[in-house]
């Protein structure tokens, strides 16, 4: 092959190739993009679908403490005062316990309707909203409660908020519901970077196989994942059960 | 007739191997200054001694052609020192931007790799006297390689999705197109030359290759946004 051969060879393989790396580069590119865009909005859908899940199971969960808020300390007020002020018939002095006992009720009442209120809970931080949960562990004695909170506070965005403030919900209705334990501790941590949470009881712990820790936990670490963060569960038998999650605000 | 035909062929060659010359020329200095324009978009990365490197290129393409017409001997230096510094360049801006390990120690040891040719260019073979061809060769094939890893990791990552702005892929496309292209033209021009106007097409094509990498160099200068 002489010089003019391979000149002429190079002279149009050189743009033909040329021309097919560029279709190639762009469809590549443009593939690649288009299923990233796929994977991100069906992530999204899914994060929407959490989301409203959670919504909904606060929401449920805030109607059963309503109706065992109703039943068991509102309820039990106004029995009381009902008692008092059949007592009173015969009794007159007996009155100003009667008018306590409803002026109690009448407070428990406005807590709760402030609890009801959406616009209420939505306009909570998540150092609210858990202080709420606290408290009304420890006022319905459920429970001996305990929030700490370190660092200054950073607001988060709402809707992982909620999915932060379900993961939680979760956990301490765990806690309340199977073990057995006398005391909880919730500590917020801040820092500029993350936001550290550790939740811990000190009941009777469960083994991992556990079927209804099983469903709970997966819940819990699906919600975790979808807000980035990280979740860990550890669990003693006899000991208790703590949460750690990690949230970054970056 | 024949001779009529010929004569016109050549002069036509001429003519737009000076257009094209011209306008490439026009090229450097356009992007050299539009670096500089949009210089505070990219300051912050490792690409902010871009025009530094627009700007030697720019000076040894001017002097390389004053220096054509006289003292060729100082041709062969400067272009040498060009290379070396042009290569070490790229091949660092990609070791900055490219995050996967493996793919800064690939990067590294073509590095390693280009600076040994380049002594051993120096060593066996007169700085003054000659072009460093091999130096050249490898750098270009090591700067193929760093661009296909750098296109590689983009695909990895959600870059992919912001790429259009991103000033360094439209920088990447053109040396890969230029490189793609321009090796074999460099080496038939090195072991195939002679003196005939056939040579000139691989000119054509090497000009035009010039001109369509500093055409993607301006898209990306003009198309970039901060990141």
């Amino acid at each position: 092959m002489d010089e003019k051969e391979i000149i002429i060879i190079a002279a149009i393989a050189i743009p033909v190739s040329l021309v097919i790396i560029v279709i190639v580069l762009f469809s590549v590119f443009s593939s690649r993009k288009n299923r990233l865009l796929r994977e991100q909005a069906e992530a999204k859908k899914v994060f929407d679908r959490e989301l409203a899940e959670s919504q909904i199971e606060i929401r449920e969960e805030t109607l059963r403490n309503i109706s065992w808020e109703l039943h068991d300390n509102i309820g039990q007020l106004m029995t009381l005062a009902k008692i008092q002020s059949q007592m009173a018939l015969e009794k007159p002095e007996l009155m100003t316990e009667v008018s306590k006992t409803i002026g109690s009720g009448i407070d428990e009442l406005r807590a709760l309707s402030k609890l009801i209120n959406p616009e209420a809970l939505k306009s909570l931080s998540l150092k609210e909203a858990v202080s709420l949960e606290i408290e009304r562990f420890n006022r319905l004695k459920f429970i001996k409660a305990e929030l700490i909170v370190k660092g200054d506070i950073i607001p988060i965005e709402s809707n992982i908020q909620v999915i932060i403030f379900r993961i939680l919900q979760e956990f301490f209705s765990n806690t309340i519901k199977h073990s057995k334990a006398s005391s909880l501790k919730v500590i917020l941590n801040y820092s500029d970077e993350e936001l550290k949470i550790t939740a811990k009881d000190d009941g009777i712990g469960f083994e991992k196989n556990d079927d209804f820790m099983g469903i709970g936990l997966k819940n819990m670490e699906t919600r975790a994942k979808l807000i980035h963060s990280a979740l860990k569960i550890d669990s003693i038998k006899d000991k208790g059960t703590a949460l750690y999650l990690d949230y970054n605000f970056t | 007739m024949i001779l009529v035909i010929v004569i016109s062929y050549k002069f036509y060659l001429e003519t737009v191997l000076n257009i094209l010359e011209n306008t490439f020329m026009t090229l450097y200095v356009i992007v050299f200054i539009i670096a500089l324009i949009r210089l505070p978009l990219y300051k912050d990365t490792p690409l902010k001694y871009l025009p530094i490197i627009l700007f030697i290129t720019l000076a040894t393409e001017f002097v390389g052609q004053l220096l054509k017409i006289g003292h060729r001997d100082f041709i062969f230096l400067i272009y040498n020192i060009y290379y070396f510094l042009y290569f070490s360049f790229f091949f660092y801006v990609f070791m900055k931007v490219i995050d996967v390990v493996s793919f800064k120690k690939c990067i590294k040891i073509g590095l390693a790799i280009f600076w040994l040719v380049f002594l051993g260019d120096i060593v066996f073979s007169s700085i003054l006297k000659e072009s460093f061809i091999i130096t050249y060769i490898v750098g270009a094939g090591i700067l193929i390689l760093c661009i296909i890893l750098y296109y590689i990791s983009i695909l990895q990552s959600s870059l992919v999705l912001v790429v259009k702005n991103d000033l360094l892929f439209w920088i990447s496309v053109g040396l890969f197109l230029f490189y793609i292209g321009y090796i074999p033209i460099k080496i038939i021009k090195t072991w195939f030359y002679k003196p005939d106007s056939f040579f000139e097409i691989l000119l054509i094509i090497q000009f035009s290759l010039i001109i369509l990498m500093y055409l993607f160099f301006l898209t990306g200068f003009l198309w970039m946004k901060k990141r």
